[in-house]
């Protein structure tokens, strides 16, 4: 089996608090394969966002590895980690928070490219900028308008130029379509899905809305505070849930039929318990219906029920 | 289907403007900023060539024959009790006055906003120590502070520049820290930093251009403040050192016939009054031109 792209191993982020330490990622082992996409579903709060910050060093992770191509960046130093980041970027949820305000849209995209120094003649930089605009569907017209003048799909467009700008190999999506309305969700989805077909990019794809990632993924991991509690490609993860919170997250997705309008849903009783000094053991485990005492011995690793599918749950041995 | 498409592009291909270029495009839209900055061009003309304008002998011959002679076509700005031109005074004045305003405001200025932006953007230990540094220079009301400053350096224009500035910086620095506090979380900082961009690029491409605003907002404001706080420093001698005109100094020295020759206060306050008001006009208008947001 060849290395793959991205790889965690044991990747933890804990913040400190006052109160103790919140663990907001917690020993998550993931795998990228090249050209693929890997789907991150979860509730708020659940750590989505942190990992995919923590892969790219955003946010410094407590401790663990990310392996890229085989290599441990974390242990990368200032320069090195600056060549690094080339072949890694990000699209940010917030097309109106993630775009400098007096910056011009041309400015934003070549912002990049500037700092690299990838390309250093000034005709070359605009034929790239108009070359990316291009290729994500921004007229021409654009280059000297500014972000706030713009709608919601345009920015993020900008969004996806600006991560394109490096030609990186890696792309974390952080919920780059759940600040857009549907019509412009498939626009975007069905740009960056060209684009994976195009040049090959392998994506993380964090997102809450299940809809969003069955269309994207072509593998799942569903998170639950802090820990990744089941792995599987999207066909096996939609058709056979094994987790207990999986099913429950699956068994929410409304059925747009009168079919099933007094179908009776399964609701996750309780609330989500702290994240802050969280207790040894299933995390699930006090909102569970099939919880049993032996819930709270600590191993709870993830484990190959079937073929490349994983999952973290004493009820599959 | 690409070739259409990109000979379609290549033809209205739009040239890209520059910052500067957009800047004064938005900045020659506010008649009233435009009319600050020629009135400010016409005070720095006046400043540069006093000497082509009236000798500085003018300024300082004195002559009691000619005290306390009412604004006539002779003086244009009458005399003072000393029978000093105060034509010549006001003109050579300026050259104090505008560098000093000026002067120090930019001096407080870049420093203000480096010192602010790094103590914003870094956090921790390094803000705390500029924090309490700038805490120690608040806590000693301005012209006390400069009053210090001046006594310690000596008196001269130069050191009253250095006063005026360090006693402004932590104003600044308050306001920028403030600022960037708020906008160092913000998500396209982190997209700065997702490629890779340094720390000093980041605070001087991203940060400090966001936080533009409120600096020059308080920047006109301590312009005024600073000429009057340099008028009062001259009336307790620690100003420009007399005879050398500026305007504050000629306003205090005058005080006393303010009742009987009202022109000797007047013509001085209103040079001071033109190069504020010329001051905030061309703040106000930098302001709007420098946000892209309130183009209209």
């Amino acid at each position: 089996m060849s290395t793959p792209l991205i790889q965690t191993v044991g990747l933890k982020k804990y913040f400190k608090t006052p109160k103790g330490d919140l663990h907001a990622v917690d020993d998550v082992n993931l795998t990228v394969e090249r050209g693929k996409t890997l789907g991150v579903v979860g509730e708020s709060g659940c750590g989505k966002s942190t990992l995919g910050r923590s892969i790219l060093r955003l946010l410094e992770p407590t401790s663990g590895q990310v392996l890229y191509k085989g290599e441990d960046i974390l242990k990368y130093d200032k320069l090195k980690m600056h060549e690094m980041r080339k072949n890694m970027q990000i699209i940010f949820q917030d097309p109106y928070a993630s775009l400098n305000p007096r910056m011009t849209v041309s400015e934003i995209i070549a912002e990049p490219m500037r700092v690299c120094k990838t390309i250093t003649d000034k005709k070359e930089l605009d034929d790239k900028v108009n070359e990316l605009m291009n290729t994500v569907g921004l007229a021409n017209r654009f280059v000297n308008t500014y972000p706030h003048e713009l709608d919601g799909g345009r920015r993020q467009r900008i969004g996806v130029a600006r991560a394109l700008a490096l030609e990186p190999e890696f792309i974390v999506c952080d919920e780059p379509v759940s600040a857009l309305d549907v019509s412009i969700q498939a626009q975007i989805l069905n740009l960056m899905m060209d684009l994976q077909d195009e040049h090959g990019f392998s994506y993380m794809f964090i997102t809450h809305d299940l809809s969003v990632v069955k269309h994207i993924s072509t593998e799942i991991a569903v998170m639950y505070l802090g820990q990744c509690v089941e792995v599987a490609s999207t066909k096996e993860l939609f058709s056979n849930p094994l987790h207990p919170y999986t099913q429950a997250l699956l068994d929410a997705i409304p059925i747009p039929s009168l079919k099933y309008r007094n179908k009776k849903r399964t609701v996750i009783k309780g609330e989500v318990t702290s994240p802050i000094n969280p207790k040894p053991g299933c995390r699930f485990a006090s909102r569970c219906k099939y919880a049993k005492s032996e819930c709270v011995s600590p191993d709870r690793s993830l484990k190959e029920v079937n073929a490349n599918h994983f999952v973290s749950c004493i009820l599959y041995k | 289907m690409t070739d259409i498409a990109n000979s379609k592009v290549n033809k209205v291909e739009i040239k890209k403007r520059s910052q500067l270029k957009s800047v004064w495009f938005r900045y020659k839209k506010n008649k009233m900023a435009v009319a600050g900055l020629i009135l400010l061009i016409i005070l720095f003309i006046i400043a540069v060539s006093a000497p082509l304008i009236v000798p500085y002998e003018k300024v300082v011959e004195q002559s009691m024959k000619h005290r306390f002679i009412k604004p006539s076509s002779e003086y244009w700005f009458g005399t003072d009790e000393y029978g000093r031109d105060m034509f010549a005074r006001i003109i050579w004045g300026a050259r104090y006055s505008l560098s000093l305003g000026v002067g120090s405001i930019i001096i407080s200025l870049i420093f203000g906003a480096l010192v602010g932006a790094v103590s914003g953007y870094y956090g921790g230990r390094i803000d705390s120590t500029i924090m309490r540094l700038m805490d120690v220079l608040l806590a000693i009301p301005q012209t006390l502070m400069a009053i210090c400053i001046v006594a310690a350096l000596g008196q001269g224009v130069f050191n009253l520049l250095v006063a005026m500035s360090a006693s402004t910086v932590p104003k600044f620095v308050r306001i920028v820290r403030s600022s960037v506090i708020s906008l160092k979380g913000e998500e396209y900082i982190e997209a700065a930093r997702a490629c890779g961009t340094g720390d000093f690029r980041i605070i001087y491409k991203h940060v400090l251009p966001n936080v533009i605003g409120p600096i020059i907002v308080q920047a006109t404001i301590t312009m005024a403040l600073t000429v009057l706080t340099i008028s009062s420093l001259s009336f307790i001698g620690l100003g420009v050192p007399t005879p050398q005109p500026e305007w504050g100094t000629i306003l205090s020295d005058n005080k006393a016939q303010m009742r009987y020759y009202p022109y000797l206060t007047t013509i001085p306050g209103i040079a001071i009054l033109i190069s504020v008001i010329a001051m905030n006009l061309i703040g106000d208008g930098l302001r709007d031109a420098l946000d892209p947001k309130l183009k209209n």
